[in-house]
């Protein structure tokens, strides 16, 4: 089945059988790795990503599903110079040890931003209950979002974006 | 873990999703947010030969509000349900379950009318409809027609639609009262071991049963002035003994029951 959508912004056909998982199309047709694979029961979060823009767990949908929708993979929202916030605070905060909760874990601290104003750590802990990690006990990761939400809410702010709080958004 | 074969359509019209699930002589299914329905292809519990993906069809994915209710479309998300002012204006407990619904991610993707299809008798937002007397609304190739939730489950993973019909919306009366949601689980994104909904509007407490039995539950009392805690408590007690909560690794069917009970007791007294 013939197939379009966008990964990372940038435009992409495919022709893929109904069967094949979205984290399977972008691991193994767009050779992204980053998106991980643990449970593939929908049950630890490695294989979040964003589906115009709010956080879904890929192992768990279709990649004709995605047909005609935005994903953005860890791979697509910083560079190695330039971070995205929210990795900018992992770093910053120690979020991470062996590192592979960490790409699912930051994109779905990310989607928080449309869900969360000023999230209380608690409120994160909820965000993020979807999303195991068997390193770190989760304090700096808690941490790290906090001020990933905070630093991305500055930049709306700064540039006079409101959507990313924007909670009709949400579908 | 990878499903067997199957064909998929997305129809623009439930017309057209009536006549490609007729020509599937059964073997079609509908395909909503996918979070109960992939996980059991995945494990080929389920091998439907078509999936025909309905989130394509207009109408289904608002919430609308008329005179004395409000109309949830069924392909609204979890999310989009508890984030809706309409819902949590007018029917509270509703946005408020949805809310406690797996994760942040499987509320995105996972719908209401999935949820009530699916007819898993540990679906959350089901006990939520039995206790606020929801009516849904389905349509088929003949036509449409309302059904009270409680005509709607018929056995384990089974529903009244037939294999053609499609769940393109719930009503829920715009009646305000006192709500509450207890539900007992392992972890935050388990599944309800077993959880109790209350609906408490005027002298009527709506009751709905999470996990306690083949399917989605629930009951109403009528609450007279005199009647105090120990005495509804009393008439639960009555009622439970009469239900065949399912064993598993999370607690024999006599726990269940025995949990089922301080649920209610606490629901009863965090009212809000
Ligand atoms: C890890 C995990 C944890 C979960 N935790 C919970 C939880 O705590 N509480 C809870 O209640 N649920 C939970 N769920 C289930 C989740 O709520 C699902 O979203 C829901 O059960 C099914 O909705 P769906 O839209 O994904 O339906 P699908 O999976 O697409 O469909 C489910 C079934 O319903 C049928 N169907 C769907 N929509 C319609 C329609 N409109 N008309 C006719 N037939 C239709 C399909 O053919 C299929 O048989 C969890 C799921 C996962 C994966
Ligand atoms: S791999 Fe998808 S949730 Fe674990
Ligand atoms: S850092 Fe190792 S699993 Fe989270």
């Amino acid at each position: 089945m013939q197939i379009k959508l966008r990964v990372n912004g940038k435009s992409l056909d495919f022709d893929v059988e109904p069967r094949l998982l979205l984290v399977e199309l972008i691991r193994d047709h767009v050779k992204l790795k980053g998106t991980n694979i643990g449970c593939d029961t929908t049950s630890c979060g490695a294989c979040t990503v964003l589906i115009n823009g709010i956080s879904a767990k890929s192992c768990t949908v279709l990649a004709v599903q995605a047909d005609g929708c935005e994903i953005t993979t860890i791979e697509g929202i910083g560079t190695v110079e330039k971070l995205h916030p929210m990795q900018e605070a992992f770093y910053k905060h120690h979020g991470l040890q062996c590192g592979f909760c960490t790409p699912g874990m930051i994109m779905a601290g990310i989607s928080l931003a449309t869900e969360l104003e000023n999230p209380e750590s608690d409120e994160i802990r909820l965000g993020i209950e979807g999303n195991l990690c068997r390193c770190t006990g989760y304090n700096n990761i808690v941490e790290a979002i906090k001020t990933g939400l905070a630093e991305m809410k500055q930049l709306a702010k700064n540039a006079n974006i409101e959507s990313h709080f924007d909670r009709k958004e949400i579908h | 873990m990878i499903p067997s074969s199957f064909d998929y359509v997305v129809p623009q019209s439930l017309q057209e999703a009536f006549s490609i699930l007729r020509e599937s002589d059964g073997e079609g299914k509908v395909l909503a947010g996918g979070h109960s329905l992939i996980p059991l292809m995945k494990l080929r519990f389920a091998r439907p030969s078509i999936l025909v993906d309905i989130s394509k069809i207009e109408g289904l994915s608002k919430v609308e509000e008329n005179d004395d209710f409000i109309e949830i479309g069924a392909m609204c998300s979890h999310a989009l349900v508890a984030y809706s002012n309409l819902v949590k204006e007018n029917s509270p407990l509703v946005a408020h379950v949805a809310a406690q619904i797996g994760d942040a991610a499987i509320r995105h993707r996972g719908t209401i009318g999935g949820s009530i299809c699916h007819g898993d008798p540990a679906s959350d937002i089901a006990g939520a409809l039995f206790a606020t007397s929801a009516v849904l609304v389905i349509a088929g190739p003949n036509g449409k027609r309302e059904m009270k939730v409680e005509d709607f489950f018929v056995g384990f993973l089974e529903t009244a639609l037939d294999p053609e019909e499609i769940l393109i919306g719930i009503k829920l009366p715009k009646k305000l009262g006192r709500y509450s949601f207890e539900k007992l689980q392992r972890r935050s994104i388990d599944w309800a071991i077993v959880a109790v909904a209350l609906n408490k509007v005027e002298d009527t407490l709506g009751v709905g049963l999470v996990n306690l039995g083949p399917t989605p539950a629930g009951f109403s009392l009528s609450l007279s002035r005199s009647e105090d805690t120990a005495a509804l408590l009393e008439k639960f007690r009555d009622i439970a003994a009469g239900l065949t909560p399912p064993s598993d690794i999370f607690g024999s069917s006599q726990y269940r029951k025995v949990m089922a009970e301080v649920l209610f007791s606490r629901a009863l007294s965090n009212l809000v």
